[in-house]
């Protein structure tokens, strides 16, 4: 199936809304998961289909039972949920109809998620078999069922519609589902309407006309979470890392820093010499530690990208205006002042938060002018979001890569902590959830190149700005 | 989280104790045995997530068939103050009741009756998880196969290394001596019978006799063996033994805590392994000081045994200081007198 475009959604608000989602459909649809909700119901039937090799063979047997089950029960049972509700003598009578067409512990597997029902065990326990068997055998046929369009999962799902076949009202227009019921038995996979029918009987199969009730499924997989071990998967990126250009970049930075310092000190200078040489220490950081496929390689990524920005915007206004490297410093120390002003007044405690030195953070304000002096302003230094001084600094692409994509990590959104705090379980029988990585495992892409192309950039501005080669 | 080992704990005993009201036929034996593996099969993630973090109170007992909460095994337990780990008494029947045509139900029953009235006496211990019962093959069972490739490895190492020859395989031995009888194998290679230690065997028994001592131990038929050659019965009996330690071992690396044997011949072979990392080689020591002090308090009252507060120093500095069980058990008479 092809994917919508960012350009078939609707933009409604700040929301993005895709073609499935918009009216007049997306306020009536209600998602019914076939995989969690359904499909559990009807892993009786899957293990039926199991133990036919063909699907001639399966529908040839399953007619019978289909044929039983409508003349005899007035009520719906093609979920398991509802024959176990069926009165023993019916129940006994059901399994005995599948144990003659099917073979006699066609459906032991499933005695380990009835509850114990009485009827099932006596009905179809094989005793060679052990608990650990039948377990295997389940998260076989939910592997098999899961994919609600494999051949499988439909041969089950049509057998599930057509036990409630008599109770459903059709359109007298409605050829292609009325085909679709008599021939999908007898359509081979080479032929070309058995698409067309799989859709027309996926679309019906969904609904559930009856009984929305899931308490089965829900149980069912309670227990086979709790019985099965979650097999987490990691990403392995390769290892292409190019650690020893990095380092040769950061000796590099260094050498220029060193260089600047026989330049006559101003504001421009502090600015970006402080900028770059803050740079430098993160970069070390991350090379000491080793820390390039770590989520703080992302932190750091995205604060130099900032700096770079930051950098780039200023001189590209210092012609217009230039006290900016001025207003980026008071801007900095005014948010120290911010900070200890508050614990000062005691409009905030501070006893718990020991990474700094209220006492520093003053001195460190008052550095350049007395507070008394000092401005709190409320926006930006230069009165631009973010977006808007990427735009101007030309680097529009860093934004919607470098930025957009590390910002995730440092502001802890989701798709950030999906990469690289949690792993995927690859047993189907736990649904393919999330398990949390405390082992850390999952390591990220390598992000040396990234830093070099980075680090290139500073380059490049100390030698533009600032004359150092 | 010890809270829901507790509370399946708690369903543990309703499942027993609906079952002891009745009068049981053989399908509800069946039936029970299934309800405590799933019972326990769901308890594994909560066990596993909470040794994760508690592993150091926990000892886990392996290498015999029951704990007994009033003989002498409990002393090394109050001396350490750690909790105890065991394999569920019940499922360890599961295998026999099932091959029922060759055993004895009514048999069957008064053991099976006899390891339920057992584990009530653990009632109260198991209530606030100082006990706690696990299936070890729900720990090992992906990994059994290797376990037992690992075990024939490692005989024939040993074999070579004590015989002072040198096979690769195992059957290769095996095909070179298979029609030598037990006085043969005694002649051709006088060492084999001081390198093997069947459960109760005694270094004044011949090869043959020490074989038969691990049989009985087993519960197997010396009959059905009749046939088999005695040097497969030898190979048999240590891939038996290194496989038992071998299986301990892992789970012991699994649950993370450290392995509390009473068995001389099982701490004997579970010390013939490599430590696999640093945490095994802490885990295996501990083992070995735990299993020496079962040998000096084993003859003490268990009222008499108190907590030592020292344990964990007494461990590190045995550790150090000690090189063989003996060196272990004379420093710890020393202590404990």
């Amino acid at each position: 199936m092809k994917n919508s475009t960012i350009k078939q959604h609707k933009q409604i608000g700040k929301e993005l809304i895709p073609p499935f989602m918009q009216e007049p459909i997306g306020s009536v649809m209600h998602l019914c998961s076939w995989s969690k909700e359904r499909l559990p119901e009807y892993v009786w039937i899957g293990l039926l289909r199991d133990s036919c090799i063909s699907k001639t063979e399966f529908f040839n047997k399953f007619y019978y039972l289909k044929q039983y089950m409508l003349q005899t029960f007035s009520e719906p049972c093609d979920k398991f949920s509802l024959i176990l509700k069926l009165d023993s003598t019916k129940k006994e009578e059901l399994y005995d109809k599948i144990k003659e067409i099917f073979g006699n512990n066609v459906l032991d597997p499933i005695i380990v998620v009835s509850n114990y029902d009485k009827e099932t065990r006596k009905s179809f326990i094989d005793k060679s078999k052990s608990n650990n068997q039948r377990i295997d055998k389940l998260v076989d046929i939910i592997e098999k069922m899961y994919d609600r369009h494999s051949d499988f999962a439909m041969d089950v799902r049509y057998s599930a519609l057509i036990l409630k076949i008599n109770k459903i009202y059709f359109p007298k227009q409605d050829m292609i589902i009325k085909d679709a019921i008599q021939k999908y038995p007898s359509t081979q996979k080479d032929d070309p309407l058995l698409d067309a029918y799989k859709i027309s009987l996926s679309s019906m199969e969904g609904m559930d006309f009856f009984e929305n009730n899931y308490e089965y499924s829900k149980y069912f997989y309670e227990e086979m979470y709790l019985m099965t071990d979650c097999k987490p998967k990691k990403l392995i990126y390769p290892e292409n890392s190019n650690k020893e250009l990095l380092i040769d970049k950061t000796k590099e930075l260094k050498k220029l820093i060193l260089k600047s310092e026989e330049i006559k000190a101003d504001d421009k200078r502090d600015v970006i010499i402080g900028n770059i040489t803050y740079v430098y220490k993160i970069v070390k950081e991350i090379i000491d530690n080793e820390l390039y496929t770590s989520i703080t390689s992302r932190l750091v990524l995205r604060t130099i990208v900032e700096i770079i920005i930051n950098i780039k915007f200023l001189c590209s206004q210092e012609k217009d205006n230039p006290d900016i490297w001025k207003a980026f410093k008071d801007y900095g120390s005014s948010k120290y002042k911010m900070i200890y002003k508050r614990i000062e007044e005691g409009t905030t405690l501070s006893d718990n938060c020991t990474h700094f030195d209220e006492v520093i953070l003053k001195l460190l304000a008052n550095e350049i002018k007395s507070e008394e002096f000092l401005k709190v302003s409320f926006k930006d230094f230069a009165d631009k979001n973010v977006r808007q001084k990427f735009i101007e600094a030309d680097e529009k692409d860093l934004y919607d890569t470098y930025y957009d994509y590390d910002t995730c990590f440092s502001h802890g959104y989701w798709g950030a902590i999906r990469e690289s705090s949690l792993l995927i379980c690859d047993n189907p029988a736990h649904n393919y959830h999330s398990v949390a990585d405390t082992e850390c495992e999952q390591k990220l892409v390598n992000c040396c190149d990234d830093l070099i192309f980075l680090l290139d950039k500073i380059i490049s501005i100390m030698n533009d700005e600032m004359g150092v080669k | 989280m010890i809270e829901n080992i507790i509370a399946y704990q708690i369903e543990y005993f309703e499942i027993i104790n609906e079952f002891k009201k009745n009068e049981n036929t053989y399908d509800d034996y069946l039936l029970l045995l299934d309800k405590v593996e799933l019972l326990l099969k769901r308890n594994k993630k909560t066990i596993t997530n909470f040794l994760e973090l508690n592993n150091s109170d926990y000892l886990y007992y392996g290498g015999a068939t029951y704990f007994d909460n009033c003989s002498m095994e409990i002393n090394p337990v109050t001396f350490s103050g750690k909790k105890i780990i065991i394999s569920e008494p019940l499922l360890k029947l599961l295998p026999f009741l099932k091959l029922n045509d060759f055993f004895d139900f009514d048999r069957m029953k008064e053991i099976l009756d006899s390891a339920i009235d057992n584990t009530l006496k653990l009632k109260d211990k198991l209530l606030d998880a100082t006990v706690i019962y696990i299936n070890p093959n729900d720990y090992i069972l992906e990994i059994k196969e290797n376990i037992y490739k690992t075990a024939r490895d490692i005989t024939i190492q040993y074999i070579n290394k004590n015989l002072e020859i040198n096979y690769n395989d195992v059957d290769d031995f095996v095909h070179d001596n298979n029609v030598l009888s037990f006085e043969e194998l005694d002649e051709k290679y006088p060492k084999l019978n001081n390198i093997l230690f069947t459960v109760d065997s005694t270094p004044k028994m011949s090869l043959k006799e020490k074989i038969i001592q691990g049989y009985i131990d087993c519960g197997i038929d010396k009959e059905k063996i009749k046939d088999v050659s005695a040097i497969e019965q030898v190979i048999f009996t240590f891939i038996g033994l290194f496989g038992q330690a071998f299986e301990l071992k892992t789970i012991s690396i699994i649950l993370k805590c450290p392995l509390y044997i009473t068995r001389p011949n099982v701490i004997l072979y579970l010390n013939c392994f490599i430590y696999v990392d640093e945490d095994d080689k802490k885990r295996i020591l501990e083992s070995n000081v735990l299993f020496a002090l079962y040998q000096v308090l084993k003859r003490k009252n268990p009222e008499q045994v108190q907590y030592n507060s020292d344990y964990k120093k007494i461990v590190e500095s045995l550790s150090k200081k000690c090189n063989s069980i003996d060196d272990y058990v004379n420093e710890l008479k020393k202590i404990v007198n």
